[in-house]
C-alpha cells in the first residue's frame, strides 16, 4: 500500500485505482503518516523549514468546528497535457533581449570553493559539445571518451 | 582589412557595385553548390586535419546512388576508428581495451559536409568574398572567403573543386588572419562503381563488438524556471536543449547548443551539490575555446569553435531566479 | 555483449532507429512538456480538491499535509516573524477551505491557494499597523515552480528550530547514505520535479523500477525519521 502512496503523490497512479487508497490513507494512522512524512522528506530535501509538530492537528481542530462545505459537484476535467510552449515560443524565450533587467550576479565564492581547471579543454564537455555539433572538424582531435585521454 | 573592402564596395560607382554584388552571388553560389556536392556525389579520398601540433589523417568514402548517402571514415593515426553513417545515423566504432565500442550518433555534418545547404542563417552572419585559383591534393580548387561581420564569429577560406564543386579545403582563422585550423585532401577521386563491400567497419573483427553505454538524454524545449538567458551573440540560435546524467554527477547536467549556421557553442548548466567544488577557468585547443565558472551555487561551461568574446557574452547572459 | 561480423547484422545493430537527438537544422517541433514537473500534480490535487467539496474534510487535511510548508516559505518573504507565520498559514487554510466553493480548477490547487496566503498576509499586515513588503519578482504564475533556494531566513521558531534541523539531517544524510540509484531517483524527483517517464528516460531504466526506487528511498528515510516524529503529541485528528 505504502509504495501506492508513493506513487500517487507524484501524481503517476491511474486515479481510478486510488479510491480506496484514499480512504485508507485518512482511515488508517500508519498510512496517514506515511501520506504526512513523504511529504515532509521532499520539503526537507529542499530545505523548506517546519513548523510546530502539532501544526497540522491545531488546524485540522479549527476545521472541524468551520461549517462543512458541500460545493455543487464539478466533473472532473479530463488529463490533458496542453503543450504550453511552441518551438518558437522557446526557442524566442532563450533568444530575447534585454525586456528583463538582470543584475549580473557575482559568483559566489563564499558557499562553493572553486579550483583551477587544468589547461586543456576538459574532455567530458569537449565530447558532449561533439556529440551534438553540427559540424565540427575539431572531431577528429577528440579523445575517444571522456574516460579516455587521447587515442 | 574587411572595412576597408566594405567601404570600398559602398564608395564605389554603381557599375562596379553591380560588379561587387555579382562576384559575390557568384561566391554563395559556389558554397551552396559546395554543399549539395557533398551530400550527392560519390567520391573517395584521404584528408589531413590539422590544428598546431595535432594532425589526423583520414580515409573518407562516400556513395549515394539516390537511395540515400552512405559513408565510411577512418582514422588513419592513432587508434584505428572508424565511422559509418547512413543518411543522417552515424554509428562510431571505436576500440577500446579488448572489444569494440559502437557508439551512435545523429546527423553530424563533418567535412567536406561543413556547409549547411540553406545558407540563409550564414548570410546574415558572414560575407562572401571570390579568391584566387590554388591547387589542393592535385586539383584545382576555387577559393571563396567567409568574413564574420562581427568579432562573434572566426573567419574561414573555402577551397571548391573547379570541376566538382567538392570543398578540397577549409581553414579557420581568427581576426588577426591566425590559423586555428584546416583540413584539406590530400588524394580526391569520384567514384563511379555501385558496389558497397566497403560499407563495413574494419575495426579489429577478432574483438566482440560492444554497444555503448547509453547515456541517456532527455530532449527539452522547456524553459528553465531555475536560469534565465539574457542575449545571445547575434545570429546565433538555438539549435538543441538537453538534459543529461552523466556519471559521476548526481544531478543532471543541462546542455543547450546555438549555431550560427557554421559554428556551433554548447552551453552546460548543472548545479552543484552543496559541498561539491566548482571549476573555473579559460582555456583553448586551436578553434575552440572553452570558459567556465560558477554563478549562484551552478556550474556554468561555455564550448565551442567560437572566438572568447562569444563564450563570455554567452556566460555573462546567464543569470539565476531568486 | 555482442558478438558480430555479420554485415547484416551489424547493421541492424547500427541502424536502429535511436532515440538519441543529433543536431536538426530547424528548431525541434512543437513538444508537450510533462506537466506534472510544473504546475505540482494536477490530478490529485484536484480529487482531494473535489472530494473536499463535497464534505470531506479530511482529504482537505491532506492536501494541508502536502503544501504547509511550501506556503510557509513563501509567506515567511513577507512577515518576518516565525511564530506570526505560522499563524497566517493557518488562517490561509482556513479561508481557502471556506472558499472552496468558488475553486473551479482553471487554475491548479496551489496556484488558488497561494493567491489566499498573499491576501491573508496582506491583511494580517495591515490589521498589524505594518506596511506590507513588497515582492516584486513573485509572479503568480510562478508560484508552481517557485523554489529559493539560498533564502537566508527560515520559517522556524527557536522552539521549531533544534527539531526542524534535526529531520533535514536526518533526511538529507539518509539521501547521502542510500545506494546510487534510488539516491539518483529521489532527487530527480523531488529536487529536479521530474516526471516518472523523464526520470526513466535519464536513467535508462522501466518506469516501474522509478517507482520502486523512489518508493524505497523514500521508505528507508521514512524509518531513520521515527524517533523524530513520534512524539507525544498524536497526529491523528
Amino acid at each position: 500500500m505504502k509504495d501506492q502512496i508513493s506513487a500517487l503523490m507524484d501524481d503517476e497512479l491511474d486515479l481510478d485505482d486510488s479510491a480506496h487508497l484514499l480512504t485508507a490513507i485518512k482511515s488508517d494512522g500508519e498510512l496517514g503518516h506515511c501520506w504526512s512524512n513523504y511529504h515532509l522528506i521532499g520539503d526537507a530535501m529542499r530545505g523548506t523549514g517546519m513548523f510546530k509538530p502539532d501544526f497540522s492537528q491545531r488546524l485540522m481542530q479549527k476545521l472541524e468546528a468551520e461549517p462543512t462545505v458541500v460545493a455543487p459537484r464539478s466533473k472532473r476535467k479530463l488529463a490533458q497535457r496542453p503543450v504550453l510552449w511552441s518551438a518558437a515560443a522557446s526557442v524566442a524565450a532563450v533568444m530575447f533581449v534585454g525586456w528583463m533587467v538582470l543584475q549580473q550576479q557575482s559568483h559566489s565564492g563564499a558557499d562553493v570553493a572553486t579550483q583551477q581547471i587544468a589547461q586543456n579543454v576538459p574532455s567530458e564537455y569537449l565530447l558532449a559539445h561533439q556529440a551534438l555539433s553540427p559540424s565540427s572538424s575539431a572531431y577528429y582531435i577528440q579523445p575517444a571518451t571522456y574516460t579516455e585521454n587521447g587515442q | 582589412m574587411r572595412r576597408f573592402l566594405l567601404g570600398c564596395l559602398l564608395a564605389a560607382p554603381l557599375s562596379v557595385a553591380v560588379a561587387g554584388q555579382d562576384k559575390s552571388d557568384e561566391s554563395w553560389t559556389l558554397l551552396e553548390k559546395a554543399a549539395r556536392a557533398a551530400h550527392e556525389l560519390s567520391y573517395k579520398g584521404i584528408f589531413v586535419y590539422q590544428s598546431g601540433p595535432n594532425t589526423k589523417s583520414v580515409q573518407i568514402t562516400h556513395m549515394n546512388y539516390g537511395q540515400g548517402e552512405y559513408a565510411r571514415i577512418v582514422m588513419l593515426d592513432g587508434s584505428p576508428r572508424e565511422v559509418l553513417s547512413q543518411g543522417n545515423d552515424v554509428v562510431i566504432y571505436s576500440p577500446r581495451h579488448e572489444k569494440v565500442v559502437i557508439e551512435k550518433r545523429h546527423g553530424q555534418n563533418l567535412f567536406p559536409a561543413l556547409l549547411p545547404t540553406n545558407l540563409d542563417a550564414i548570410k546574415t552572419s558572414y560575407q562572401v568574398r571570390l579568391g584566387g585559383i590554388e591547387r589542393v591534393g592535385g586539383r584545382e580548387g576555387q577559393v571563396v572567403f567567409l568574413d564574420p561581420r562581427d568579432r562573434y564569429r572566426y573567419g574561414y577560406k573555402f577551397w571548391t573543386d573547379r570541376e566538382n564543386g567538392l570543398l578540397l579545403k577549409a581553414m579557420t582563422t581568427n581576426e588577426r588572419n591566425d590559423t586555428l585550423d584546416q583540413i584539406s585532401f590530400n588524394q580526391l577521386t569520384l567514384m563511379n562503381t555501385q558496389a558497397m563491400d566497403w560499407f563495413q567497419p574494419t575495426v579489429e573483427h577478432d574483438k566482440p563488438y560492444v554497444m555503448e553505454e547509453q547515456q541517456a538524454r532527455l530532449a527539452t524545449t522547456a524553459i528553465s524556471d531555475e536560469w534565465i538567458l539574457a542575449q545571445l551573440p547575434p545570429g546565433f540560435h538555438k539549435v538543441d536543449q538537453v538534459k543529461r546524467m552523466v556519471p559521476g554527477k548526481s544531478m543532471p547536467v543541462n546542455q543547450l547548443m546555438f549555431c550560427d549556421g557554421l559554428a556551433s557553442v554548447s552551453l552546460f548548466i548543472e548545479q552543484l551539490s552543496k559541498d561539491a567544488h566548482g571549476k573555473t577557468g579559460r582555456s583553448s585547443q586551436g578553434p575552440t575555446n572553452f570558459y567556465s565558472n560558477v554563478v549562484d551555487g551552478y556550474q556554468i561551461v561555455v564550448v565551442g569553435e567560437v572566438p572568447e568574446a562569444t563564450i563570455s557574452l554567452i556566460a555573462n547572459a546567464v543569470s539565476f531566479k531568486k | 555483449m555482442i558478438k558480430t561480423k555479420d554485415f547484416a547484422e551489424f547493421l541492424r545493430l547500427s541502424f536502429v532507429d535511436t532515440t538519441m537527438q543529433g543536431y536538426t537544422p530547424t528548431v525541434k517541433k512543437t513538444q508537450s512538456v510533462s506537466i506534472s514537473s510544473m504546475v505540482g500534480n494536477r490530478e490529485i490535487d484536484q480529487e482531494l480538491v473535489e472530494r473536499a467539496q463535497r464534505g470531506d474534510k479530511r482529504a482537505f487535511g491532506m492536501l494541508v499535509e502536502k503544501y504547509q510548508r511550501k506556503l510557509g516559505r513563501l509567506l515567511s518573504r513577507m512577515i518576518r516573524d516565525q511564530a506570526e507565520v505560522e499563524d497566517v498559514v493557518q488562517e490561509a487554510f482556513i479561508k481557502a477551505y471556506r472558499a472552496l466553493p468558488n475553486f473551479r480548477g482553471e487554475s491548479a490547487f496551489y496556484t488558488w491557494l497561494y493567491r489566499i496566503g498573499i491576501n491573508t498576509a496582506k491583511n494580517y499586515l495591515v490589521a498589524m499597523g505594518r506596511r506590507p513588503q513588497v515582492i516584486n519578482e513573485i509572479e503568480i504564475e510562478d508560484a508552481e515552480n517557485f523554489e529559493d533556494g539560498n533564502e537566508l531566513r527560515t520559517m522556524d521558531t527557536p522552539e521549531t528550530e533544534l527539531l526542524g534541523k534535526e529531520i533535514a539531517k536526518t533526511v538529507n544524510d539518509t539521501v547521502a547514505s542510500l545506494p546510487e540509484e534510488l539516491r539518483t531517483a529521489i532527487t530527480l524527483r523531488e529536487i529536479e520535479g521530474l516526471s516518472y517517464e523523464e526520470i526513466a528516460t535519464l536513467m535508462n531504466c522501466p518506469i516501474g523500477t522509478v517507482r520502486s526506487r523512489i518508493f524505497r528511498a523514500r521508505e528507508t528515510i521514512a524509518q531513520n525519521l521515527r524517533p523524530l516524529l513520534d512524539t507525544p503529541q498524536d497526529k491523528r485528528w
